[in-house]
């Protein structure tokens, strides 16, 4: 465990759920329903008087039944020092992992937590704050969804979902306030030389852009100065979307249509990036032809008017 | 230019353009007001006021020293502390008050500004418009944008009192939210609303003057004001009313009347509020002194409670500041006071945390320019200027707002997502909090010489005066919150039972108690009857009529229910007796007709006082064909009613027709949000077996509602 | 009597060619915005869209004036072909430009006060103006308030539409575009119909 400094540490300090109101679910195992009488209370927090910034301690319970955690009970990660109330000094002594259970899961195996880690480490947010900056700061296990599981869902919901994690600390000078003490300039002050900036927000994610290289890659969160700012990257007919955004998505289309641009193209429209070839090449065959027309009629024109002998009245 | 050039069919085309656009304009600009004006019956003349005098140069200097001699005396008092011979004090006082740089650092810039302008005469917004005549306005997003400044206050709510467009968080019975998309918007706001707290619309009880006997004038009669115009900024002789109508704007004389000083002077004198009568009507008078004037600055939370202490503490609350509304009626024909208090929230020192804090209103209530924020949330009709700003607690507060016991800091924010700050920290209204007001038994009182309403009921303790409800922020075109519990088990129904139900068996004692004392005076009057109908509004509707309210509710206001994060707030509830046109009768009530208030009070026969109320123009075109396609139809659906029944309730010997007296079928529910206490209240002041909250009414599945009243951790 | 009447008034002089502008612009930035590549000879993607977006609203600007101009002046009439007959009037404009012109026959229908337009011409320009333009209008406004355009039109995004129809008109445009441009040539002289909109010419007709 040593040799992967994870610092996949769990403590209730770094759970910044802005969740939507969830109601105590009567079906919940015995344990799980104790937990959420209080966790279950959306907006269960309190005022941190360190960083002044809101910790909240809700659980959804609604969306931890759609997470890829979904069939794990409280108790499977928490240990049993938090049975009485209060526990807030208990709460914060705890120190939980990912590995200790996915040391051996199948369906997520440690290379591939591995790899994941080799990219966080050269993450800017690792960077600047090796020490509380952790998986935990961006995923919450509580509600986390892979991307990958989701081929056939919505994309609005996907990217709505992962700029979430971002928006949490970063839409606010306060969010990242509460996270690092510090003050940034907003979203919307460093984003203004985007055009249309709500709109991309809202179709694509900002670690399309914000993320070195390709898909393998994109755990290596980059700043302002190394993220990709070329309209071109994306509208393009090479765009990176197809590498990242849509990547599942295309490999689904491509395993069950096998025709890459139906889907991507009536799912939505990308300037440069939505280009049926068929379109492009009716389009310049009929740009040639006109013109060959045009040519063709003038030089016969030219032609006849130098063989004709009476000429044009001036 | 070749005179075949000319083309008359061309021209012709041309012309008529020109001139059809010319007519129309002409047409809507100058014509239509004139006729729309003499078909309300409005009048619209100039209007001048005896105290704005012109002062000579030495009266302005004299006037300027009284104004600022006391808070120069007061630094040279304090920088002549050292000087111990007496009389080389005085003397340095003499000279440090008399210096330059002294007077300019003294309060109220505005002295200088008349000084060097040569202004020794106010004259209402003519004199404020001759510097002020646009302001620069900060919107929500932080753009600055100059706007004319009258037009801005004409636009206003405080001027307008009704709004024409969007905005309205009230749904209609029908499930149409008030001018919301997809609907033909009306103008609907507290100038076309009818209610029992005052009694009258603005537009029957603007501005009157009622004769009262007094005891203790010993048989002579004493002349008092009253009327909705008290409180409202436009001066003239009835309320904005063109406002409300298509292509039309406020007169010039309107606007000419317009009270600046009442919102800006700190020093504004409320004794010169009082009812004036002329050739051309009745009006308010207004305080244009020149003292009010040179004190002007922004409104203060004193500026404000001029005319909303009336919603808050009420008329009869003691101990207010000098100065304020209700020790201060009028040089003349002075005001009624309106015993029986609105809300009953009050926003003094001793009863609100932020007014201890020395806060203004406008802390909270933003202004943006002359438009000031009531929040998102309302359930009632009042038009609302800035209907997307927030005015919450969490703009300050934080989503975690108790921050001092780490044991339960946590726990306390959890229930915010359920519970409104006000809900704990509002404990008590005050205790003459009006709950049932009876307009059709007026009784006589001693002290004023008049016949006055009566309150049935009055409260200011959780339960009685005020009741907990789940809300969304939206209410119903009759003022009653909406929402619904998001865990429930679809029970909670507050139409059918909290606001349609008075079970509190100390309340139901009270107004047995109450209905006796009116037996007195009304030997007919049924008290268990009286009781009954009192407690249990729904019992005089009919069975169908029961059966078609609880299918709209199911079916039209379920869904707006719904909508949302509903939270329990506190909710001060009321209801009034009044006579109802009862040809436009649904099933949460009918069309409540107005008193005119002079016949009321000096005569005490309400019915008399009615017919004269609907006898006023406007009423009259009320039951009209173009009121009625203007906007009744519309009001009325909202209302319930499916479309407005226009026939005059009056017939031609002077007999109301289908006329009933009833209290409406369910109590209105107001916000509250002032009167906020620091220490909320405890966990078992709502987890317990007696709890202030009804677990169950509340819409809790039985087992859950259990459980709350009786929770493990305070076993 | 004679009558003399201005064919190209100075205001249909000022649209056509801040229409010519506008359009050429466009179709730059157009093509550039549509095939964008890192690194391809086109201009780059950031400044196209804004320049595109400019003459965009010019363009409409330009559209709304001229159909505002047709409305107040007679310059509307000529885009008002008389159906009847119209067939034959297109074979016999047809045939001049397949057959007649290389015979130096002259042009079959001279313009007049009340037809400045061939009947191809006539027809051309009604679709384009008042079909073509529009719609091309329509669909860049789609793009240009993103919030008024439906979320999904026929179980596909709504912009996607938008994209493809704005996408052909202007492809259809840049053809017509051509053969305008070849056509202006085809007048009495070479250049004549250019020296035409650029200063103007004046018609004098004889009235009995």
């Amino acid at each position: 465990m040593n040799a992967i400094p994870l610092r996949l540490f769990f403590t209730s300090a770094v759970l910044f759920l802005f969740s939507i109101l969830s109601p105590v679910s009567y079906a919940d195992p015995p344990s799980d329903k104790a937990c959420l009488r209080c966790h279950g209370m959306a907006t269960l927090a309190y005022q941190d008087p360190t960083t002044g910034g809101v910790r909240n301690l809700a659980i959804d319970a609604k969306a931890m039944a759609r997470s890829e955690h979904r069939k794990l009970s409280c108790r499977d990660c928490h240990g049993t020092g938090l049975d009485d109330f209060p526990h807030f000094q208990e709460a914060k002594r705890e120190r939980l992992e990912c590995l200790k259970c996915h040391e051996k899961s199948q369906a997520f195996p440690r290379e591939r937590f591995e790899a994941i880690n080799k990219s966080f480490e050269r993450s800017i947010h690792y960077q600047a704050m090796p020490e509380t900056f952790t998986c935990f700061s961006c995923h919450d296990p509580h509600d986390f969804r892979a991307i990958s599981g989701q081929s056939g869902a919505d994309l609005p919901g996907v990217v709505a979902q992962d700029n979430a994690a971002c928006r949490r600390c970063h839409d606010s000078s306060e969010g990242i306030r509460n996270q690092t003490g510090r003050l940034f300039a907003t979203l919307a002050d460093t984003h203004a030389w985007l055009p249309e900036t709500e709109r991309h927000w809202g179709k694509v994610r900002c670690i399309e852009c914000h993320t070195r290289g390709r898909y393998k890659q994109h755990h290596f969160i980059v700043g302002k100065n190394d993220a990709v700012r070329a309209c071109e990257a994306c509208h393009s007919r090479n765009s990176l979307l197809a590498a990242k955004l849509y990547r599942h998505r295309i490999r689904h289309e491509q395993r069950t249509a096998g025709f890459i641009h139906s889907i991507v193209m009536n799912d939505a429209y990308i300037i440069g990036m939505t280009r049926h070839p068929w379109l492009d090449w009716g389009g310049a065959v009929l740009v040639a032809l006109t013109l060959a027309g045009v040519a063709g009629h003038g030089l016969a024109r030219y032609l006849s008017a130098r063989s004709t002998p009476h000429e044009h009245h001036h | 230019m070749n005179a075949t050039t000319f083309h008359p069919a061309r021209h012709i085309k041309r012309i008529a353009l020109l001139l059809g656009l010319g007519v129309t304009i002409g047409v809507v600009r100058w014509i239509y007001p004139g006729l729309l004006e003499s078909y309300i019956g409005v009048t619209n003349a100039p209007l001048t006021y005896a105290n704005s005098v012109a002062l000579s140069d030495r009266e302005f200097e004299t006037l300027a020293d009284s104004l600022t001699r006391a808070h120069r005396e007061e630094r040279a008092l304090a920088q002549t502390a050292e000087e111990d011979v007496p009389f080389a004090r005085r003397l340095k006082i003499n000279l440090l008050m008399k210096t330059g740089s002294f007077a300019k650092k003294a309060p109220f810039p505005h002295i200088q500004y008349f000084r060097k302008a040569g202004i020794r005469q106010y004259q209402g917004p003519e004199t404020c418009l001759g510097c002020h005549e646009t302001i620069k306005v900060t919107d929500e997003q932080g753009r600055i944008q100059e706007v004319d400044t009258m037009q801005d206050v004409v636009e206003s709510v405080h001027f307008k009192f009704q709004s024409s467009s969007g905005g309205f968080s009230t749904y209609g019975f029908d499930g149409r939210q008030v001018n919301g998309a997809g609907v033909r918007p009306i103008p609907v706001g507290k100038i076309d609303r009818a209610c029992g707290v005052p009694g009258s619309f603005t537009w029957t009880g603007w501005a009157d003057l009622v004769t009262t006997k007094p005891a203790h004038a010993n048989g002579a009669t004493e002349t008092r004001s009253e009327g909705c115009g008290q409180c409202h900024i436009g001066g003239g002789y009835h309320p904005a009313t063109e406002q409300m109508l298509p292509l039309h704007n406020a007169p010039a004389s309107a606007k000419a009347g317009i009270d600046c000083l009442i919102c800006h002077s700190p020093t504004y004198d409320m004794n010169e509020r009082y009812v004036i009568e002329d050739g051309n009507g009745r009006r308010w008078n207004q305080d244009r002194s020149m003292k009010a004037a040179l004190t002007v600055g922004p409104p203060t939370s004193q500026t404000c409670l001029y005319c909303h202490q009336h919603n808050m503490g009420g008329d009869l609350e003691k101990s207010l500041p000098p100065g304020a509304a209700p020790d201060n009626l009028g040089h003349k024909n002075k005001r009624l006071l309106h015993p029986g208090a609105k809300r009953g929230t009050s926003f003094q020192p001793d009863h609100d945390v932020h007014a201890a804090a020395g806060m203004a209103c406008t802390d909270c209530h933003k202004p943006q320019g002359h438009k000031i924020p009531r929040g998102t949330m309302g359930v009632d009709l009042v038009a609302n200027d800035l209907p997307g700003r927030k005015v919450d607690c969490e703009s300050c507060h934080t989503a975690a707002p108790h921050v001092k016991d780490p044991e339960d800091r946590a726990l306390l924010n959890g229930h915010v997502a359920r519970v409104s700050c006000e809900a704990c920290h509002i404990k008590k209204l005050r205790d003459d909090n009006t709950v049932l007001r009876d307009w059709i038994h007026p009784v006589w009182n001693e002290e004023e010489g008049a016949f006055v309403f009566k309150d049935v009921f009055q409260s200011g303790l959780a339960g009685r005066g005020f009741t907990f409800l789940w809300f969304n922020g939206n209410g119903t075109f009759l003022a009653n919150a909406l929402g619904d519990n998001p865990v429930g088990d679809g029970s909670y129904n507050p139409l059918m039972r909290q606001l349609a139900r008075i079970e509190d068996p100390m309340a139901i004692e009270a107004i047995r108690a109450s209905a006796m004392e009116l037996a007195k005076t009304y030997p007919d009057l049924d008290v268990e009857k009286y009781v009954k109908e009192a407690t249990d509004p729904l019992s005089t509707l009919s069975p169908e009529m029961l059966e078609k309210r609880k299918k709209m509710i199911e079916e039209k206001i379920r869904p707006i229910m719904a909508k949302g994060q509903s939270k329990i707030y506190p909710f001060k509830v009321f209801n009034a007796i009044m006579y109802e046109d009862m040809n436009n009768q649904g099933p949460f009530g009918a069309m409540i007709l107005p008193f005119d208030y002079p016949s009321y009070y000096e005569g005490g026969d309400p019915l008399a006082s009615v017919k004269r109320a609907i006898g006023h123009p406007i009423i009259r075109r009320m039951y009209q064909t173009p009121f009625k396609l203007f906007m009744m139809d519309e009001f009325m659906r909202y209302f319930g009613v499916e479309k407005w029944q226009a026939e005059y309730p009056l017939d031609k010997e002077g007999n109301l027709k289908n006329v009933e007296a009833h209290w409406m079928r369910q109590m209105g529910s107001l916000m509250i949000n002032h009167g906020i206490r620091k220490e909320g209240r405890g966990c078992k002041d709502c987890h317990a077996k007696s709890g202030i909250l009804d677990f169950v009414a509340l819409g809790y599945p039985p087992e859950r509602a259990e459980e709350l009243r009786n929770l493990p951790e305070l076993r | 009597m004679n009558t003399t009447t201005e064919l190209y008034p100075v205001w249909i002089r000022v649209w056509h060619w801040s229409n010519a502008l506008s359009f050429l612009a466009l179709l730059v930035t157009g093509v550039s915005l549509h095939f964008a590549e890192p690194g391809a000879p086109l201009i780059p993607f950031e400044t196209a869209r804004v320049v595109h977006n400019l003459f965009g609203i010019l363009l409409g600007c330009g559209w709304l004036a001229f159909v505002i101009g047709n409305l107040w002046s007679r310059n509307g009439i000529h885009y008002r072909p008389r159906p009847q007959g119209l067939l034959v009037r297109l074979l016999i404009q047809g045939r001049f430009y397949g057959i007649g012109i290389f015979r130096g026959q002259p042009h079959p229908f001279p313009a007049t006060r009340d037809a400045k337009f061939n009947p191809l011409q006539q027809v051309t320009y009604l679709m384009v103006m008042y079909g073509a333009m529009p719609l091309l209008i329509l669909s860049g406004l789609a793009f240009f308030f993103d919030g008024l355009t439906p979320d999904r039109v026929l179980g596909m995004d709504g912009l996607w539409i938008a994209g493809v129809l704005h996408y052909l008109i202007g492809l259809f445009l840049t053809l017509f575009l051509i053969g305008h441009l070849y056509l202006a040539t085809a007048g009495e002289t070479l250049l004549g119909e250019f020296k035409k909109m650029v200063f103007g010419s004046t018609l004098t007709e004889e009235k009995s």
